[in-house]
Formats: C-alpha cells, structure tokens, sequence
C-alpha cells in the first residue's frame, strides 16, 4: 500500500493495489472480490443520480455480443446499462454510484461489487443469477423492473420475446427430449445451465460447482423440485473425482468448462462447452445458443466415440470401482466448517 | 536466463509441466498453490496452436495446491500426502515432482519426501519455481532432473543419439519438428531418442545413457542436462546452433552429425542425393508461383533464436529473401548472444539483417515500424502491427493462437516444404 502511496504522485493514472495471494483461498472467486475492493475503494465517489442507468457487472466468462443482448433487451424497456468492468473506462465504473440499481451477470463473481455499492452509495441490488434461458432471465428482468419502476415494461417484453421463441424451443426439444446431462461450472452459471431442462426438455443427472453458497440456495432447490434426485459435486477442478462420477453416471451429454469438454470427448460423452466469447451465450438468445450446441453434439458423436476407443484417461482401472468422494476429509478443528481434501487435484 | 515474463515466455513451471506431460505417459506432481499447475499449462497449450494433451494435462494435473496453512507451518507433509493420493489414483509410468514458488520460499526438503517414495514408482523431482526462471529455464530443469535422477546405467550402442533442444509448446511445431529431424537421422542408420514423439517414454528416458552422441539444436538450451549425461555416462554432445530449415542448412547439420559419428561420406553422399532430389522437385513445382510473383521480400523476424536462426537461413539462402530485421525473444543468456547473432547474420547469398534482443512488445513493434518490412515471421501478438504496415504475416513462433498445430514441421527438408506453402497461402489469400 505504502508503494503505491509513493508512486502515485510521479503517475497520472490511477495506482489500485489488489492483494490476491494465491495460497489465500481455495475459492477463485475471492480473487474477483479482491480485484472489486481495489475498484471500490480507490476509484469510486458519490456522482449524481441517473435513473434509468442499471449497472450490469461482468465477469470474464461472458463476452461483448453477450451486453449488446443484455443492452437491447434494456432498451426495450427504456433502461440503459452501465457494463462493469469488462471493456469499461474508469467513467463508467465511477458513474456506477449513482446507478438506479446493480444486476449482475453472474452474481458469484459480482456479489461483492454489487453489495458495496448499497451498502456505502444505496444503490439497491438484484439478487438473480444470471440472465440465461427463459426462466432465469425473466426473473432477472423482473427484479430489475421492480427496482427501477418498470414492472408493466417487463412484463410486455417478456410476453414477446416468450412468443418469438417458442418455435425454436419446440425444434430442439424434439432432440433433447429425456436426454441426460451432466452439466459443470461456477456455482452460478452451473444451476442456470440447469434450469435450461425446463424448456429444453433434457434430464439433469450431475451438476458440479467450483464452490458453493447462498447465493445459489434457491436455485438448488427449484432443481431438485423440479428433477428430482441428481448428484451434485462441490469441487474446483478435482478431475479424478469428476471423472470417476461421470463414468458412474454415464450421461448422454456433458456441459462443462472447455478445460473438462475435452475429457468427456475420451470418454466417448458428447460435450459442449458453458461459454464462447465468441456468440451470444445469455439471455433469451442463450438458449437458442446452448440448445443448438447441445442438439448438434447428440445428433453426431463421431468425434468423441472415435476417441473413446482409442485414448485413456490417466487413472487407474482400480480407481473407478472406489467411492468417488473418497478422498474427502473433515478439516481439522480451526475451520471445522471447511471440507478439504487430498488426492489429486489442481 | 532472467528477464521478465511475457506474453511470449511462461515462468519455470510453465516450461517444466509440457517438459514432462509431453513424455508418453509420464505425471507431473506440481507441488505449488492453487491454480498454478492448470493456469501454467493451459497459458502454454493455447499459446501454441491449441496443443492439447494426449495424457495427463490441465485439469487432470495433480497438485498439492498449498495453502495458507501450508506456507506458515510448511508443505512436506501435504505433498507426502499428495503423492501417497497420486500413486493410488494415478496411472503413470514416472512421477516427477514440480516445486513452484511457495515450496522453494518455505523451503521444503522435497529430495527428503521424494525419496522415500523411490521403492514404489519411477520418480523424480526438479525445481521450477517461478521466480527462478522462464519456460526454458523450466524445461533445462526438467531435464537435469530426468538425467540426474531417472536415467539408468546401461550399455553403449554404437548408432544411438538423443536429441534435445526442441522445447515442447514452447516450440510450436515441437512435435512435427522432432519426426522429420528423426526421420532424417534414421537415414543415416541412427537409432533417435527425441523422448516426445511416438509414444517413446520411460523405457528410452531411463535407456539415454545408451546413446553414443547427444544431439542439442540450440546453443545453450540442456546445458546441465548433457553436461550431467557426459559425466554419468560419458556421452559426448553435439550442438547445433539453430533448427534445421530447408535444404542448405539441412545438408550441414546432417554432414555435422556424420562427421562426429564417424559415417562414411559416400553414404552421407547418396543420402544428401536422395534428399535433395525429394526437396528440390518440390522447390521446381514451386518456381511456378515463387518466379510468377516474385516471393522476394524484404523479410522480419520475431521468435526465440531456435526458430529466428532456422528460418532465416532458409529464407535467406535457399528461397532468395532479404532478411532486413531479426527480433530475438527467448532471453539467451548473455555468453550466447554473440553466438546467436553470427547463426543469423552469417548468410551466404544475402547482407546481414540488424539482431536486436528484445522483451518488450512496444519496442518490438517500433523496431518493425522502423525497417517497414513486407513480410513478417512472428507470434499472433505480431499480427496487429503486421496489419498496420500492410505486411505478409505468418505465426511461427510463441504464442500462436491463429492456427492448430499438431503435427506440422517446419524443420528439415519435408517441413520446409510445408513452410513454403504457408508462406505463399498466407501471401496469395491477401491477392
């Protein structure tokens, strides 16, 4: 901090120190809640109100063709959206105070950002997930229009873009109908990919998240209403588990980080990844994307059986008959909340 | 070896894990915090054509991801127990241990921990904290470590040569490069541990003590390791200063090898014969195009030295070119710059081209705004300012993110022939 104190007079720009020691946590997003302090603390002050500005934060896994998505769906319904910090200047992120609320398109990574902005400047939060699909995305837009006053506005757009994309959730049910998935991500992207089940007709079998907490509460709960039992791993990348739970659970398709896509293809499991920065992955529009992937990785598994009958996992045989969590452990006493675990991992 | 990282050059760990996961069924242990061992080689795999992994690789790596406790009260008993979870869950043929950062400022006795595990598996450990060096730094580690501690006694075999210097992903077109060298080596009756190509792993790892001559295409890289294989095994080493590009340079190196393996020169003769018979029909199918439009261009490069050096004796004494500019990015250390400038500037048919030894994108790309070249041979991050000059580019070093690359070889003389044809595709898609 001291360093920074001495450099800033010699620079123009601003000098933001963010302390995010990798040994710290064993949750990734604690390194964007890091980055967020460092925002909130040095480069923000109270500016003046604009009510139809909604801060929209970003995270690293959603790309530019996913705001301008988010951006006409607002401006359906006469909000703007101030898009932190992915692409923003420091304008925007200092306009973020007088906001007439902060949304997040994924809530795991924009939560802390989101409450320090009620907390010290009142801008009020919305507490959805992530704007994905039919029904995450119109309990997001709702929020919003609660927030900003555009309650009957909401309800009109959601009506038409309901309408406009029927016949296109029809076509690909017919293909994923009673499929099933196992689907791997952040908490938060994970449970939303989910949800998709509802309108494209696939069975949910597996869900793995990087970490978990409250957030997400809600959302495990509707899921497990509506498709009953499924097995859920809480893990960062602990691909000897993963793999062990896939093999047992055999799913027809598996949704996952493009790090874990590949593995499911050895196995002979079509994949498909939970995000490409290069197409429109979110809103009404997301489930068209997702659902197209997904259709098209079922109708033709060349790519993944070939692999299967030729490439191994690196595991041993023995491995797959044991208890996939067997590698858990209590933690020891000063944070007997905590799970840890040995074994490989990342 | 020092000098920043950049967006050319991963840290130690980044250049050690492709070292090893690139060895047939070989598992690093990386012995660091969280997100070390996956962050390292997935910055590797994208940055070199999408190389994936055939094995072990990115998520499936094993870490002892050390945490706070870990740094206060110290690591040996998490990565003892980490390798008690690998042996169990693992298949692998050989462990080797990777420190990163945090390991070496506890100061972990990881030889101790390592140690008491040799009676259950092939394993090794080598250093590769961050801090201490860049991905070439990381592979030279490895490498000391394989010849150190894995490699075995055994028996001389008169025609048997290893080969070294060819950095997996770090080199993008490691794996094509070391087929064709092989190939070109089995043509003067030589038996070729590359270790990475053709499933070879640990039988030929724990076997290159067997070899009469090491091979090392670069002028500095596998110092420690050839240096501890002389002494254990008494192998005399042979250095190339630069990969093998083309037809010209491709005569020299196999005429070097033959010379110090004591292969008879009527054999060399017929082999150099057959070669450039091969290479030069495929060269006079190409006059059509090269004399047709002329392919003579005021040419610049940007890449480690390996690459640099190759290429521009190809492109210089082979296809005609005017090398004007020679950008040398991987950091050699000081007592081989010297060396590297005369490989690049001794050309036989065309005028030296100005070597500079740059880190730093911004003076880079000043450099080629300055000499204005008509072709550029560089990374993907050299597209942009190629764009803006109005140049020919072509990706051929790290970090490459325009193309897959696989199996493509640009070394010898058949990867010479695909370079020719990538150039030109890259010259007549902008017509």
């Amino acid at each position: 901090m001291d360093i920074v104190g001495k450099l800033q007079p010699q620079v123009n720009a601003r000098l933001v120190p963010i302390q995010c020691e990798g040994f710290k946590s064993k949750v990734w997003v604690t390194g964007c809640d890091a980055a967020f302090h460092g925002i909130a603390e040095y480069l923000l002050k109270p500016t003046p109100k604009q009510p139809d500005l909604v801060n929209v934060i970003t995270p690293l896994t959603t790309g530019k063709l996913d705001e301008v998505e988010i951006a006409r769906l607002f401006g359906e319904i006469g909000l703007r959206g101030n898009f932190i910090p992915s692409f923003a200047t420091p304008e925007d992120l200092a306009q973020s105070t007088g906001a007439a609320a902060t949304a997040a398109l994924c809530l795991a990574f924009g939560d802390y950002f989101a409450r320090h902005l009620t907390e010290k400047y009142g801008v009020p939060q919305a507490q959805e997930i992530m704007p994905l699909g039919v029904r995450s995305t119109d309990q997001w837009l709702c929020e919003i229009g609660k927030l900003t006053g555009k309650e009957k506005a909401v309800e009109e757009l959601i009506a038409r873009e309901h309408k406009a994309i029927q016949p296109e959730l029809a076509e690909l049910r017919k293909v994923l109908k009673g499929k099933r998935v196992f689907i791997s991500g952040g908490q938060a992207r994970a449970v939303t990919l989910a949800a998709l089940g509802e309108d494209l007709g696939f069975e949910v079998v597996g869900i793995t998240m990087f970490h978990y907490d409250e957030i997400v509460e809600s959302n495990i709960k509707w899921l497990a209403k509506h498709f009953g039992n499924f097995k859920v791993q809480v893990a960062n990348m602990q691909q000897f588990e993963h793999v062990n739970l896939i093999k047992r659970l055999k799913p027809d398709l598996y949704v996952g980080e493009p790090a874990t896509t590949a593995t499911a293809a050895v196995l002979g499991i079509p994949s498909t990844a939970i995000f490409d920065l290069s197409f429109t992955c979110l809103g009404y529009r997301g489930i068209r994307f997702f659902g197209e992937r997904m259709t098209r990785a079922l109708k033709n598994p060349a790519f993944p059986k070939g692999l299967s009958r030729h490439a191994r996992l690196p595991y041993r045989d023995a491995w797959y008959a044991q208890d996939p969590f067997k590698y858990l452990k209590e933690a020891n006493e000063e944070n007997n909340k905590e799970v840890s675990r040995v074994g490989s991992n990342k | 070896m020092s000098g920043p990282i950049n967006e050319r050059l991963c840290c130690a760990l980044g250049g050690a894990l492709p070292a090893v996961t690139s060895l047939h069924r070989f598992v690093p242990v990386v012995h660091a915090g969280p997100g070390c061992g996956l962050q390292t080689f997935f910055s590797q795999a994208y940055g070199s054509g999408f190389h994936g992994s055939t094995y072990v690789g990115g998520v499936s790596i094993p870490s002892s991801n050390t945490y706070e406790r870990e740094v206060v009260f110290g690591g040996e008993g998490r990565l003892r127990e980490e390798l008690k979870g690998t042996l169990n869950v693992m298949d692998g043929d050989a462990f080797v241990v990777l420190t990163g950062c945090t390991s070496a400022l506890i100061g972990d006795d990881v030889s101790a921990v390592v140690q008491e595990f040799k009676g259950r598996a092939k394993i090794a450990y080598a250093e590769v904290s961050g801090f201490k060096g860049n991905t070439y730094y990381g592979y030279d580690a490895v490498w000391e470590a394989l010849a150190g501690q894995l490699v075995e006694p055994s028996r001389k075999v008169r025609n048997r040569v290893n080969l070294f210097g060819v950095v997996p992903t770090q080199d993008i077109f490691w794996k094509g490069n070391l087929n064709e060298i092989k190939r070109l080596l089995e043509l003067l009756g030589l038996e070729v541990a590359t270790f990475y190509t053709r499933r070879q792993g640990l039988n030929t790892v724990l076997s290159a003590s067997s070899a009469a001559l090491n091979i090392v295409l670069s002028p500095y890289l596998a110092r420690s390791a050839v240096e501890t294989l002389e002494k254990r095994f008494g192998t005399p080493t042979l250095r190339f200063p630069y990969l093998p590009i083309g037809p010209t340079a491709t005569a020299e190196f196999l005429t070097r090898v033959a010379g110090a393996l004591k292969i008879p020169n009527a054999k060399l003769k017929t082999i150099l014969a057959a070669e450039h018979a091969e290479v030069y029909d495929a060269l006079t199918e190409a006059a059509l195009s090269l004399t047709a439009f002329q392919l003579q261009k005021r040419v610049a490069l940007v890449g480690d030295s390996n690459t640099v050096a190759g290429l521009i004796h190809f492109l210089a004494d082979d296809l005609g070119h005017f090398p004007e500019l020679a950008i040398v990015t991987d950091q050699p250390p000081e007592d081989v710059t010297k060396e590297i400038a005369k490989s690049i500037t001794k050309l036989r048919y065309a005028d030296a081209p100005e070597v500079l030894f740059l880190n730093d994108q911004e003076d880079s790309d000043a450099a080629l705004r300055r000499v204005k070249p008509e072709l550029v041979f560089g990374s993907t991050l050299d597209k942009d300012i190629a764009r803006e000059l109005h140049a020919t580019h072509l990706s051929v070093s790290f970090p490459i993110t325009d193309r897959l690359i696989l199996d493509r070889a640009y070394a010898g003389n058949r990867g010479s022939i695909c370079l020719l044809e990538d150039i030109m595709t890259a010259f007549v898609s902008t017509l």
